[in-house]
């Protein structure tokens, strides 16, 4: 069943091109691909987010010349703020950004906002960047929406002395929605932490690498994408929040990585709901989307357990490979004879894959 | 049917020890946070799979339970990373808690005749991560110096001990309280960590090498003199770990590390800097207390800047705010301090901790001689480098730390004077087909080469070759030197070339970022701009900040401050 918001509106920025950030320069290589992959989440309509196309700005990063500038970044949000205004007034706002960024501290206190690095960032020019907290609270001020949403996909480390630079658009008096709006910042790394993308970081000098995807948009859209999927469709957004929170440790620490998402919370209601993705459903009849090999050492038999520690099948190793449905979810297989164990964390993108055990 | 339809097992769980530092969260098998505890948790949870994550001082680990009758279990503590070999860390083994215990209690270079009042200052380097560091030269480009600019050391080979194998190197020796700065050197910028060094206290500093060494993400252990590290002792662990996992947000200390640190006996004068720190950055208020506090820090470091910084902190919560002039300061000080060891101010050397170098800058902003000229309290307070972590490491242009030669103290570098001699007899025996027997140390070159002026320079390259050394090409003897002449200069070469010291003075001048900034303030403001207010912003000393100002809006070259404020 198609999905539309026509009402919802979003801003994506990637930025892989730091030729200037230290002193070899630091280029990122999945934050334009994890941006377009969002973008395309967001204007899916039917698991995504349903906008219409004109409703997503996509801005990645260039080389030559080197961009997007701030201006390039406000002019954008100066289009959503025309069309939301022309439509009477829009429903959700979203932000997403990947690539470098900064943590700042504000004032005297740990409050703390996060300085989004623009290409020409440099020691020489701290402040080519965005302040996300500028940004939102811009939105939530002077647009009409009632719900601002955040992700930021980016260190919030401290190397230098970061400064920030506030959107060039506002306005004299807040809107009349501006108290009512609800909203999140999701961060994808705690305060002094970085943020990874695979066999890089967004910290990292980059390596090379076929498809690099940051940890934080990769859990996000599996998420979004029906594991945290309620059984309606959709996620929830405390459901969201709850994967986000288990799986992001998760892939970053199977890398050797510490990253840990973190909110600033401005009230999203704990039901607001994401996109209109299903649940896979598990079990037996169903077509196999998963298989599971031994290995010659597995002496068994073998059970395989679902969420809920329900056998999905058991035998010995012999008879496998076994091909089986799964559901996203968190599945174990044990073996009764040595007592091994495998947990499998079946998820979007999972589908057709395969595990030796 | 939801899991909450189904029967509900007892489900216990605790942290080894019921440790109340770790937090434990339950997810079910689709990623929902079920219930969330410190210590243990003791609940019904519905048959299924379960991961249960242990968080403690920033380490993380998530255990699988197969919930399919009771669970009761006790789960080990997640392992923390740090560069100090304790017994709660992870890639920490024996090799490196061998040495660092040892050289704890042992210099690695030889100790002064008269060692009294002295205390022992120990940096172990080590490869902390899951990298192989193996052979990997880890004090490379390290240099630790006196504030005054004496260089201590260079970690060069005769004054540390080191496994290249294992990736650890370690400097100790015992060396007189004060002020002392760590410096990298790299391709573009040195970065600075701070020390200071107490009397009656030894501080051992772990520096952690991950593709390089993080001088920001150091650990710091302080004991009484001569007590040595124990990578057991658990307060020393709670400290490290907090400081690594809050970095500067040390307001969120653990509620009970505060009270411990603030009401205890200070016992580990860190604690007592981080449980005051917390304090003061928490917001909360107990006048006596905090006297108390202060007190007792200096008692244990006077001379501290990180307790004057506590200080300022202090005065600046008071409803008067801090004092107007550096003797109303002085004054206060006094009062709070006690009339012992009066703070020096101008400040010359900056807190260790991040917060206190903060709390230092903010007071500059209406104390404008707070900070000493051209001192590494400036230099600190004016770079754009924040490593992130407790520390407030900087850094400056590697223009700023310059290189010159000098004599160095005879080292196993320099090639020994037998074997330099054989190797000239060498040299000049093949020359002339002479034995090399009939070559004599008091021989004049001339006597033995029959074409000194040819034959010398092919002789110098042989040398060379046998010495490894190609510095040692570039001699040209006098044909009249006898060969021990010849040899005393070819060491003097080798040692020269071999051997080196970095000079470095505190950078002080404007920083590029700094005239950005203003000139960016000036864009966007249509009135003379605020300067306490940009100071502020931007975190420096107002002085600068007026400096900054007024080259922004005059254009380049040193122009006299603006009086804008």
């Amino acid at each position: 069943m198609a999905h539309h918001q026509p009402n919802d509106y979003a801003l994506v920025i990637g930025v892989n091109d730091y030729p200037n950030h230290g002193s070899k320069g630091k280029n990122l290589k999945g934050a334009v691909p994890d941006a377009k992959r969002f973008a395309a989440w967001l204007t899916n309509t039917q698991v995504g987010g349903g906008l219409p196309p004109a409703n997503c700005h996509l801005i990645t990063s260039t080389t030559a010349p080197l961009s997007p500038v701030k201006d390039t970044v406000d002019s954008a949000l100066e289009k959503i703020w025309d069309a939301a205004e022309e439509a009477g007034g829009g429903r959700r706002f979203y932000l997403f950004f990947a690539g470098h960024g900064q943590s700042i501290t504000i004032g005297d206190v740990s409050d703390t906002d996060v300085a989004l690095c623009l290409p020409q960032w440099s020691r020489r020019r701290l402040f080519d960047t965005l302040s996300s907290d500028n940004y939102c609270r811009t939105v939530k001020r002077c647009m009409p929406f009632q719900q601002v949403v955040a992700f930021l996909d980016c260190c919030r480390s401290r190397t230098v002395r970061a400064a920030t630079q506030n959107s060039g658009l506002g306005c004299l008096t807040p809107s009349d929605i501006a108290e009512d709006v609800k909203g999140v910042i999701v961060y994808a790394a705690e305060d002094e932490s970085q943020a990874f993308e695979t066999a890089t970081g967004r910290g990292d000098e980059d390596e090379e690498q076929s498809e690099a995807r940051g940890y934080f948009t990769t859990a996000l859209l599996s998420a979004l994408n029906g594991a945290a999927a309620r059984d309606t469709g959709g996620a929830e957004w405390e459901s969201l929040w709850d994967h986000l929170q288990a799986e992001v440790p998760r892939l970053a620490q199977k890398a050797g990585k510490t990253q840990s998402p973190r909110i600033k919370d401005f009230g999203l209601p704990n039901d607001a709901v994401f996109g209109a993705a299903m649940p896979v459903a598990g079990g037996a009849g169903a077509s196999p989307n998963f298989t599971v090999h031994f290995s010659a050492d597995r002496t068994g038999p073998v059970i395989l357990l679902n969420d809920r520690a329900e056998p999905v099948r058991s035998g010995d190793p012999a008879s496998g490979p076994w091909h089986v449905r799964l559901s996203y979810a968190l599945h174990t297989l044990v073996d009764t004879g040595t007592g091994g164990v495998l947990p499998i964390m079946f998820a979007p993108e999972m589908e057709g894959g395969d595990v030796t055990f | 049917m939801s899991p909450s339809d189904r029967k509900r097992l007892p489900f216990r769980v605790r942290a080894e020890n019921r440790d109340d530092a770790t937090r434990l969260t339950v997810f079910d098998g689709r990623n929902r946070i079920c219930i969330q505890a410190t210590g243990a948790i003791d609940t019904g949870l519905p048959k299924g799979l379960y991961q249960v994550r242990l968080e403690r001082l920033g380490a993380m680990e998530d255990h699988l339970i197969i919930h399919d009758e009771a669970t009761d279990m006790d789960l080990p503590l997640p392992r923390r990373q740090s560069a100090m070999p304790a017994t709660d860390t992870r890639f920490t083994h024996e090799f490196y808690q061998g040495p660092g215990v040892t050289f704890s209690k042992k210099s690695t270079r030889a100790d002064p005749d008269n060692t009294a009042g002295l205390v022992r200052l120990m940096i172990m380097l080590r490869a902390s991560g899951e990298r192989d560091s193996t052979g990997v030269s880890v004090g490379a480009g390290l240099t630790l110096f006196a504030a005054d600019g004496r260089r201590i050391t260079g970690f060069e080979p005769q004054e540390t001990q080191a496994d290249t194998a294992a990736g650890w190197q370690i400097f100790s020796a015992l060396i007189a309280p004060g002020h002392y700065l760590l410096v990298l050197v790299g391709e573009q910028r040195a970065e600075f960590l701070p020390i200071s060094l107490h009397a009656g206290w030894d501080s051992m500093v772990f520096v952690p090498h991950e593709n390089g060494l993080r001088l920001s993400q150091s650990s710091l252990d302080m004991v009484r003199h001569g007590r040595g590290f124990d990578p057991s002792d658990d307060l020393a662990q709670k400290i490290d770990g907090a400081m690594k996992g809050l970095g500067e947000n040390l307001d969120l200390l653990p509620g009970d590390m505060r009270r411990e640190a603030i009401y205890g006996k200070f016992s580990h004068p860190l604690h007592g800097l981080i449980g005051a720190h917390a304090h003061f950055l928490s917001g909360r208020q107990q006048e006596r207390l905090e006297q108390q506090v202060l007190r007792n820090l200096w008692r244990l470091l006077p001379g501290s800047p990180d307790v004057v910084a506590l200080l300022l902190m202090a005065q600046e919560r008071t409803p008067e705010g801090l004092p107007e002039t550096i003797e109303a300061l002085q004054k206060i000080a006094r009062e709070a301090f006690g009339p012992e060891h009066p703070p020096q101010f101008p400040l010359a050397f900056p807190p260790m901790l991040r917060p206190g170098l903060r709390a230092v800058i903010r007071a500059s902003v209406g104390l404008s001689d707070l900070i000493a000229e051209g001192s590494w309290c400036e230099a600190a307070a004016l770079s754009s480098f924040d490593g992130g972590g407790a520390w407030a490491v900087w850094d400056q242009e590697r223009g700023s730390v310059t290189r010159v030669l000098e004599l160095p103290p005879d080292g196993p570098s320099v090639p020994s004077s037998q074997k330099v001699y054989a190797a000239i007899k060498r040299a000049i025996a093949a020359q002339t087909g002479e034995a090399m027997r009939n070559v004599r140390a008091a021989s004049r070159v001339r006597d033995v080469l029959s074409d000194p002026g040819r034959a010398m320079r092919s002789m110098m390259r042989e040398v060379a070759t046998d010495l490894g050394d190609r510095t040692v090409r570039a001699v040209t003897p006098d044909p009249a030197d006898r060969v021990r002449d010849v040899m005393r200069t070819v060491q003097a070469r080798v040692r020269d070339a071999q051997t080196r010291t970095i000079e470095i003075a505190p950078q002080t001048a404007l920083p590029d970022w700094l005239v950005e900034f203003a000139r960016g303030a000036l864009d966007d403001l249509a009135n003379a701009p605020d300067l306490r207010s940009l100071s502020r912003q931007a975190g420096v000393p107002l002085r600068q900040m007026r400096q900054a100002v007024t080259r922004a809006s005059e254009g380049e070259g040193d122009a006299a401050p603006a009086a804008l404020d």
